[in-house]
């Protein structure tokens, strides 16, 4: 037993690669396959080792905060534009301008970082439950909707935040409105996206206010009963900003990977989960830059009275 | 020469003392019983002597060895010591067998490991327990585990043998039976011991020299019949229960200078016709072979020894052997 | 004959040994959770400290203190906790007074059986019930009825948190029932006592410092438990403080100073808790007299018997089979929306998971693996804290176990971060971070208050004669450990062994902030697979963990049959 014992601590000390020299540390929010496929096509071209952490954008955030001592990462893909605003403004990103950048919309990157992707926030419905099919945001306020409507909780879920952002952005009185209907409608605000969508396939609800448009898509293409709906009072984008931490030992390597992710190839990955591709210019599997109307907004100056925001919020939906 | 010797010795928990300078002397191959109530300290010291707890001052010496000594800063841990020790829950190891049990002290000692079968087997027939070497410790009686208790002690032949209250888990009949064998046994292999108990019947049974501890301090020490026949106080010859503690007026008539009390050894009354002493019988039991009368005499509860069967309410006369009673001041 | 062969060696080791061991269980334990704890504080203290810098000290205490939703949000803890582990006691004693008369065949199928709880996630177990009785749940396209009203309501989140949490108790309390054996209730008995009056008025108090013990561990994980407030309370707007912990790491903007000083409160409530549990432990500590007596094996009558096995069949049927029911049914659905319809259920999920890239496998021999490794070393370092906190009784060893308690305390997220402000730092010559040593260390850290309490339980009830008779046979303190309290602790160790393999095979929140790049275990590979929304893999995952890890336990209980004395 013992031996067995000493055998298996050995032997996961060497399996298990220490972060070595040359080896690019990614950290990346999900999907999985995204992350991990784009990771194993760039050690394929490049022959550079990617050291992968997969998390949530929450978790990501804090294990680089928690690593600050001694950090690990070189390159951050996260799920929340805000985390590169906030890392921006700490002055802890390394400037890069990637060639592939090029149609790459001017909302969509900054001297220090660059969207790999965008999912739109919209409207989510299961045609099983028999509901009518609403076609802009504020329909949800309407009695028919009355108890059939869930929103992930812009405390728990950085698109939701966003969408909150860019609504209030656009017209203050008119954002703050539809949510006091939404409350009154008895809406669900139950927490990260999932819980709010996984109700609605159950058909315990019928409709997510503020879904993330490629899970949707995802869900559907899986055989599920659900439809996604862009509003046609606007939606808004949630880019996947890339960036690299200015503390990387690996610099060339990293700026070879937003190079990467940023090419083609890179791109179609991020097609083929239904996610945006930043490039304007690759086709996506799903409504692109020309079927949306998108409500831009000035995120870092909502960034800047998030806490506000998401309060108000939930003052509204507590009542 | 003394096997055990110990001087001074004191302890406190806290601010209570529990000994206060106790000074000892156990010869070889004798049996010293601490006998005390509790809350005397008895079982500390025992434990203290084992090494299961320390003292704050004082020295033990056992032979040619210092087991401590609190000025020298010296303590022999509980290991050196090469003790054995009987506990009253037996302190058997339930998974262990028997033979398990009594081969472990050896084991611990580095004896090689025929000899261990050899003692082992020696000292399972000493406490005649041979047949039952396999057996694990819950199949046996409790007369039965604490045989295997004093076989483990006797295993690797300790210099000293330590007993804890060795029979008080043990009906009446066992406990005089175990009792008469620990006795036969120390005596046949010149076992020097030491037994803690509050039983003065255990005490009588086994020892050799009574040491009557109170409050942490060796109150009287002497051979058995030496403590019962002429206990030190009043205190003392109420514990042991030596007799009847009656006024000294009612028993001499008038006082008898400055004692008050007077002790009456049950035998020393006798029932006579034309004695002075007027009581009625309030119950008389059969014990053994002669019946144990309770009198009322003057208001005072006196037990008497007669070999006549008395009626209850029945009066009767006493005489008393003047020889035998004890005077003592009030206390 | 004899040659008593004592080298000087000798004399000095039995000096030293003592001071030793419990030395050694202090490091082990100021390594293992205190520094991590340690830098929790520091954290919540020096907002900075992650940076090694002391810079704007205390500021992350008012504004995360202020925050008007705390105090809600605390006094919600308090009450979930205080109900849960009151639920789960009126659930546990009752069974465990049962389990000690009924024949210990039948006794260690249930007991395999209650095990089962401690393998189902709480999260996954609360997507099971949500499942199984929501709006158009399988409950409802089953037989007509939802109790979605009672599952999204303070008692449905607080049934569903002592169903999970009961067997803590009831193993604890059948455990120590059967120490106390049957004679005081005997002697009751021939008093005119009444059943209940036997219960209540002997065996209760009897059983009350290791219930009060095993109380206080579910308390404990009731106020740390993530999963069920966060799938069942967010529902009705029920706060806690671990949700508002969780919600500072869950999106931008993550403030970890902020969750290390909501962590401080949930450090102080259960010192509190832990301190009340000293208090009623020693007030009802009774020394049992160690009067071993076999009791003949009880003679019940037919419906006694086939009530008590009702009693079982009814808790089982509610905290095992039910969610394991619809943990099953959720992973066989090919589609959420489908609903329960033939068409829609199918093996594929399950099958899915064996072939291709064997990702599933790897998770879960990582998981097992690192599970079994996790055992074996919280059932050592408990049995060596056990003896230096019940039998070396040195000043420090209050201290040694209340730091064993911390660990259940702390939300397995905070741990998580103090692990990595702890190891990875420069200045270690060798560190376990981003190695799979750091997912050891994190379950030793977070499960050995298990084992600890149970060991050091079970300890306080074996007579201190037993050692004491082997030191003055020249045992010296490790050998007591080793050949004296070691098997006697045997069944126990094992027991405690078992429920830390359950619990580390399914830990989640610890796994997924720090697995290395590359390491997989069961937990992120079903948080994956849900964060992708593919249910059906997750629940097929859970599944397929719970019944490997239970068939290793199952086998294990085996072997413990066969070791008891």
């Amino acid at each position: 037993m013992k031996k067995l014992f000493a055998a298996l601590t050995v032997g996961m000390v060497l399996a298990t690669p220490a972060f070595a020299t040359d080896h690019l540390v990614v950290y990346s929010a999900g999907p999985k396959p995204l992350s991990s496929g784009l990771a194993k096509a760039f050690e394929a071209k490049t022959g550079i080792k990617v050291d992968l952490f997969e998390a949530t954008a929450g978790k990501i955030m804090a294990r680089y905060e928690a690593e600050k001592a001694n950090p690990q990462v070189d390159v951050i893909i996260s799920a929340a534009w805000a985390d590169a605003i906030s890392l921006d403004q700490a002055g802890e990103l390394l400037p890069y301008h990637s060639a592939n950048a090029a149609n790459v919309p001017a909302a969509l990157q900054t001297p220090n970082y660059v969207a790999q992707g965008a999912a739109a926030l919209a409207i989510a419905y299961n045609p099983k439950s028999g509901l009518p099919a609403p076609t802009r945001w504020s329909d949800l306020t309407q009695p028919t909707y009355k108890d059939q409507v869930t929103m992930p909780d812009p405390a728990k879920s950085g698109s939701s935040l966003t969408l909150v952002q860019g609504l209030v952005a656009k017209d203050e009185t008119a954002a703050w409105k539809l949510f006091e209907g939404l409350a009154a409608n008895q809406t669900l605000v139950p927490g990260p996206n999932n819980a709010a969508m996984n109700p609605v396939l159950q058909g315990a609800k019928g409709v997510v206010f503020g879904a993330v448009d490629y899970l949707v898509i995802g869900a559907k293409a899986k055989g599920e009963s659900i439809e996604v709906v862009y509003p046609k009072d606007g939606t808004v984008l949630a880019p996947r900003p890339m960036m690299i931490i200015k503390t990387s030992q690996h610099q060339e390597a990293a700026k070879q990977f937003i190079d990467f992710a940023l090419s083609e190839e890179g791109q179609k990955r991020v097609a083929d989960e239904f996610i945006l591709p930043a490039r304007t210019d690759i086709q996506a599997k799903r409504p692109g830059w020309n079927d949306l109307s998108i409500i831009d907004f000035n995120e870092a100056a909502a960034a800047a009275s998030a806490a506000a925001t998401k309060a108000k919020f939930a003052a509204i939906m507590m009542k | 020469m003394s096997q055990l010797s110990i001087q001074h010795l004191s302890k406190a928990f806290g601010h209570t003392a529990i000994l206060r300078d106790i000074n000892l002397e156990v010869e070889q191959g004798s049996f010293l019983t601490l006998l005390g109530p509790s809350g005397c300290g008895k079982t500390t010291l025992l434990r203290i002597i084992a090494g299961l707890e320390q003292a704050d001052q004082g020295r033990i010496q056992a032979g040619e060895r210092a087991f401590v000594d609190c000025a020298a800063g010296v303590e022999l841990p509980v290991q050196q010591r090469r003790l054995g020790f009987v506990f009253q829950d037996y302190g058997l190891w339930p998974h262990m067998s028997v033979a398990d049990n009594v081969a472990f002290p050896l084991q611990m000692a580095r004896v090689r490991r025929h000899d261990i079968a050899v003692r082992v087997r020696e000292v399972l027939t000493a406490v005649r327990l041979q047949q039952h070497a396999d057996k694990l410790p819950e199949k046996l009686s409790g007369g039965q585990k604490q045989r295997v208790s004093i076989a483990r002690a006797l295993a690797a032949k300790p210099g000293l043998i330590l007993f804890d209250e060795p029979l008080s888990n043990l009906d009446a009949n066992l406990r005089e039976e175990l009792g008469q064998e620990i006795r036969l046994l120390s005596k046949q292999l010149g076992l020097t011991c030491i037994n803690v108990t509050h039983d003065r019947r255990e005490a009588q049974i086994l020892s050799d020299q009574i040491a009557l501890m109170k409050d942490g301090l060796c109150h009287q020490l002497g051979a058995p019949e030496q403590l019962f026949r002429a206990p030190v106080d009043l205190w003392a010859a109420r514990f042991l229960d030596a007799g009847n503690i009656l006024p000294a007026a009612t028993v001499m008539g008038e006082p008898q200078g400055t004692a008050q009390q007077v002790l009456v050894p049950r035998g020393a009354f006798r029932l006579a016709e034309d004695a002075p002493l007027q009581a009625a019988v309030i119950s008389s039991l059969y014990i053994e072979d002669r019946y144990e009368v309770t009198a009322s005499l003057d208001g005072h509860l006196v037990k008497v020894f007669t070999h006549q069967l008395l009626q209850q309410g029945q009066p009767i006369r006493l005489a008393v052997d003047h020889q035998q009673v004890l005077s003592y001041t009030a206390d | 004959m004899f040659q008593l062969v004592l080298s000087q060696w000798q004399t000095q080791r039995s000096r030293w040994l003592a001071p030793a061991l419990l030395w050694l269980a202090i490091v082990l334990l100021v390594v293992i959770v205190g520094l991590p704890v340690l830098a929790i504080l520091l954290y919540a203290l020096f907002p900075h400290i992650n940076e090694w810098s002391l810079a704007e000290p205390f500021s992350a205490l008012l504004p995360t203190l202020a925050d008007g939703q705390l105090l809600s949000a605390t006094v919600n803890s308090l009450r979930l906790s205080a109900a849960v582990t009151l639920l789960s006691c009126l659930l546990a004693l009752p069974l465990a007074y049962q389990r000690n008369r009924m024949s210990d065949r039948s006794g260690r199928w249930w007991d395999a059986l209650l095990m089962v709880p401690f393998l189902i996630p709480p999260y996954i177990g609360s997507m099971a019930w949500m499942q199984l009785l929501q709006v158009k749940g399988f409950s409802e396209q089953l037989l007509g009825f939802n109790l979605a009203p009672y599952l999204y309501s303070f008692p449905g989140i607080v049934s569903v948190m002592a169903l999970h949490l009961f067997p803590m108790i009831y193993f604890a309390a059948s455990n120590a029932l059967r120490v106390v054996g049957h004679r005081y209730g005997d002697v009751a008995r021939v008093f005119g006592a009444q059943p209940w009056q036997i219960f209540s008025c002997i065996y209760l108090p009897l059983v009350l410092p290791s219930l009060v013990s095993s109380c206080l561990i579910v308390f404990i994980l009731s106020i740390e438990e993530f999963g069920t407030p966060e799938i069942l309370g967010n529902r009705f707007g029920f706060h806690v403080i671990v949700t508002a912990i969780h919600d500072k790491f869950s999106d931008w903007p993550i403030d970890l100073p902020g969750a290390s000083v909501l962590s401080l409160i949930l450090i102080i409530i259960a010192l509190a808790a832990y301190l009340l549990q000293r208090h009623i432990s020693e007030r009802f500590s009774a020394n049992l007299d160690q009067q071993v007596v076999n009791p003949p094996p009880l003679r019940r009558s037919l419906l006694a018997r086939t009530l008590t096995q009702l009693l079982f069949a009814m808790v089982a049927m509610l905290a095992v089979v039910l969610p394991l029911l619809s943990i099953c049914l959720s992973a066989l659905m090919n589609t959420l929306s489908g609903g329960l319809h033939w068409r829609n259920l199918s093996l594929q999920p399950l099958l899915r998971l064996f072939d291709g890239d064997g990702d599933a496998w790897a998770a879960m021999s990582t998981s097992l693996s690192l599970a079994l490794m996790a055992a074996c070393c919280t059932v050592l370092i408990a049995l060596l804290v056990a003896f230096a906190v019940v039998r070396l009784r040195a000043r420090a060893t209050v201290l040694l176990d209340f730091l064993s308690i911390l660990p259940n305390a702390i939300p397995g997220m905070a741990i998580a971060v103090g692990l990595i402000l702890t190891w990875n730092q420069r200045f270690w010559p060798l560190t376990p971070y981003n190695t799979s040593l750091i997912l050891l260390l994190a379950y030793v850290c977070l499960m050995l208050p298990y084992p600890i309490r149970m060991l050091s339980a079970a300890l306080c009830q074996l007579p201190r004669s037993l050692d004491d008779a082997a030191y003055i046979s020249g045992a010296s303190e490790l050998t007591v450990i080793c050949r004296i309290l070691a098997p006697l602790l045997a069944p126990v160790a094992l027991a405690a062994g078992f429920i830390v393999f359950a619990i580390s095979t399914r830990e989640l929140v610890s796994s997924i902030m720090l697995a290395p790049p590359g390491v997989e275990t069961v937990a992120t590979y079903v948080f994956h697979q849900f964060d992708q929304g593919s249910i059906n893999a997750g629940m097929a995952m859970s599944l397929v963990t719970i019944l490997v890890s239970g068939s290793i336990i199952v086998c294990g209980q085996r072997l413990q049959g066969r070791v008891r004395p």
